[in-house]
């Protein structure tokens, strides 16, 4: 795997506020990757200067082998800026048709690339509306398609999600899905759900610090079962089931939710067993994950200890098991 | 992520984009409703123009209080000079369009950068162009807008005069190009102050106003100067539209004498606002 970028001891301010402090990251192509934080934790302004919206204060970037800005990016690098707008007094195809210009497509490339990128968000119908004529959700997706056209080898989004419905921000999931195989994708949300859905890598970004980086494969004894039941257990039953031999561990994260920890080494099928245990009680479940659910691991173990989460492993292959 | 031919994309060269953002620059005007009022409004005041002052060309530039009045008016020395020019609606449209097209340019360019630095459009541009063949691109692209303008009106009022006097056909084409060509030096800075202008504004309007401010700042100031201190006098020479009197009533090659200092003018502006504007955020 090649790295897409290189960040080295990036720092912005903004007059007395720190933006990004020293934030330092390597990326590989490959999987989607997540840039995830708090409000104002400095996730759009990473995403300027990567796009070179913004100059940082100090630092090196390094994206594909070149610095932000260079015209060897061209159509290598495409994003989904938060809040900008396409130009309302235009059709949605001539700026499309301009964009892909402006990448060196001829007339008729850029009039098929335009067609093939409005079809994949399903705004086909569409072309030659201008953007003041559609909704909020469509411009997004509008504005989503301008990042997809040509061959992009990374591509940042900033809130992808953010606005649209559910059916139609599922539609943008798959659609980052499916292309993940040819392109790397950035993706910052606040909805830890879907970004859980499609990456394997998460950045950690909390007051302009990178604190958290990789997201691995189990590497401990220690794993994870999140469960969502119908009803809230007894005071019995999660007596009985902290009582299990390989439990650790039951914490509940909500009124129906409990993260149970045990040990892969003692009971290697403890899904299976703990599966018996709800049925032997008549307990119903819905919902049955190996693993704790991304804002699990990025906040509940923050605020529960301070031990380092890399060292742990931030995330577990998980299998869903989902019931009726 | 897409077919056989995107993948076999050639590089575009820096000239090629610049060339495009310019041309996509004229469908601003003439394919946008703002535009097209522009373009109504510009054609309703040179209607004027055409029915009056250049229809009756002939006889205004031969009467005897036409060069008092364009003396007064533009401040020159030697306004009869004027009176050497074969064409007399040329004579008039010469003298108007030196007033009226920076005035014109003032309004109708300075939506160069603002309004899509403030809706964030340009993030989708520099992710596929440089800042500077952005900035670049879209100065040629006004300068383009105009000259054709400028084209579209000399040609009517060049008609104007071979359908008065079929005689004076001969006398066009130089006559033309000699005013296509000074206006277009005239209009380099005023252009530049519109760039300018509209990098630092959030708004075409807005970028409008500190335009028409900023120049009548400099003259009042300049003027003040040049009051108070008689030895700033030369501050004068060198604000913009200083050579217009100058250019007006020169004829032949002395004209090229006049076109240093605006292409200087348009220079020094251009450089100030493309610096600006790439140590901008977007």
């Amino acid at each position: 795997m090649s790295s897409i970028i290189n960040c080295q001891n990036i720092s912005h301010r903004f007059g007395q506020t720190i933006a990004l402090n020293e934030v330092n990251f390597n990326v590989e192509s490959g999987e989607p990757i997540a840039l995830v934080g708090p409000n104002g934790a400095g996730k759009t302004t990473l995403f300027s200067i990567l796009c070179r919206y913004l100059r940082p204060t100090s630092g090196k970037i390094e994206i594909l082998g070149h610095t932000p800005g260079s015209p060897a990016l061209f159509g290598q690098l495409s994003a989904l800026p938060q809040d900008a707008q396409l130009d309302p007094r235009f059709s949605v195809m001539k700026q499309l048709l301009f964009f892909a210009k402006l990448q060196g497509m001829n007339r008729q490339q850029a009039l098929s690339e335009a067609n093939r990128v409005l079809e994949l968000v399903g705004l086909a119908q569409n072309k030659q509306a201008k953007p003041a004529e559609l909704s909020h959700g469509m411009r997004k997706r509008i504005a989503i398609t301008q990042a997809l056209m040509g061959s992009p080898k990374l591509v940042l989004l900033d809130e992808p999600t953010a606005g649209l419905d559910p059916l139609n921000a599922r539609i943008i999931r798959k659609l980052i899905s499916d292309l993940s195989s040819q392109t790397t994708f950035m993706v910052s949300s606040h909805n830890l759900d879907e970004l859980e859905k499609l990456c394997h890598t998460v950045l950690y970004l909390e007051k302009g610090k990178l604190t958290q980086q990789k997201i691995s494969e189990v590497n401990t004894h220690q794993c994870f079962l999140t469960v969502l039941l119908h009803e809230t257990l007894s005071e019995e039953s999660y007596a009985d089931l902290k009582a299990l031999e390989a439990v650790e561990g039951v914490s509940q994260t909500q009124r129906m939710e409990y993260v149970i920890t045990y040990d892969n080494q003692l009971e290697p099928y403890f899904d299976q067993q703990l599966l018996r245990f709800f049925a032997d009680r008549s307990i119903k479940y819905r919902q049955l994950t190996k693993g704790r659910s991304l804002e699990e691991q990025l906040f509940n173990e923050r605020e529960l200890n301070e031990q380092d989460l890399n060292e742990k492993g931030l995330y577990e292959k998980e299998l869903n098991v989902i019931n009726g | 992520m897409e077919s056989q031919s995107i993948q076999e994309l050639k590089p575009v060269g820096s000239g090629k984009r610049i060339s495009i953002i310019a041309y996509y620059e004229l469908t601003r005007l003439f394919n946008t409703r703002r535009g097209w009022i522009a373009l109504i409004a510009f054609a309703l005041v040179w209607y004027f123009i055409f029915r009056y002052p250049v229809s009756y060309a002939s006889s205004i530039v031969t009467q005897p209080d036409f060069t008092v009045m364009i003396s007064q008016a533009l401040g020159m020395l030697n306004a009869d000079k004027l009176l050497d020019w074969p064409i007399a609606e040329l004579t008039i449209y010469w003298v108007i369009s030196l007033i009226l097209y920076p005035l014109f340019s003032l309004f109708i360019t300075a939506d160069q950068i603002s309004s899509d630095r403030a809706r964030g459009t340009l993030r989708f541009l520099v992710l596929r162009s440089t800042r500077f063949e952005l900035f670049i691109g879209r100065y040629l692209g006004q300068m383009l807008i105009l000259t054709i303008l400028v084209f579209a009106t000399v040609s009517a009022a060049s008609g104007m005069a071979v359908y008065r006097d079929a005689s004076l056909l001969s006398h066009v084409p130089l006559n033309s190009s000699f005013i296509l060509f000074h206006l277009f030096v005239v209009l380099l800075p005023v252009v530049a102050i519109t760039a300018l202008t509209s990098v630092v504004c959030q708004s075409a309007r807005s970028a409008t106003f500190l335009a028409i401010i900023g120049l009548s700042a400099s003259f009042i100031l300049t003027g003040l100067a040049i009051h108070y201190f008689p030895k700033l006098a030369f501050l004068d020479d060198y604000l913009i539209g200083a050579q217009v009197s100058d250019l007006a009533i020169s004829v032949g090659l002395t004209s090229l004498n006049h076109i240093s200092l605006p292409i200087a003018q348009a220079l020094v502006i251009l450089a100030i606002a493309y610096t600006l504007f790439n140590w901008k955020a977007l």
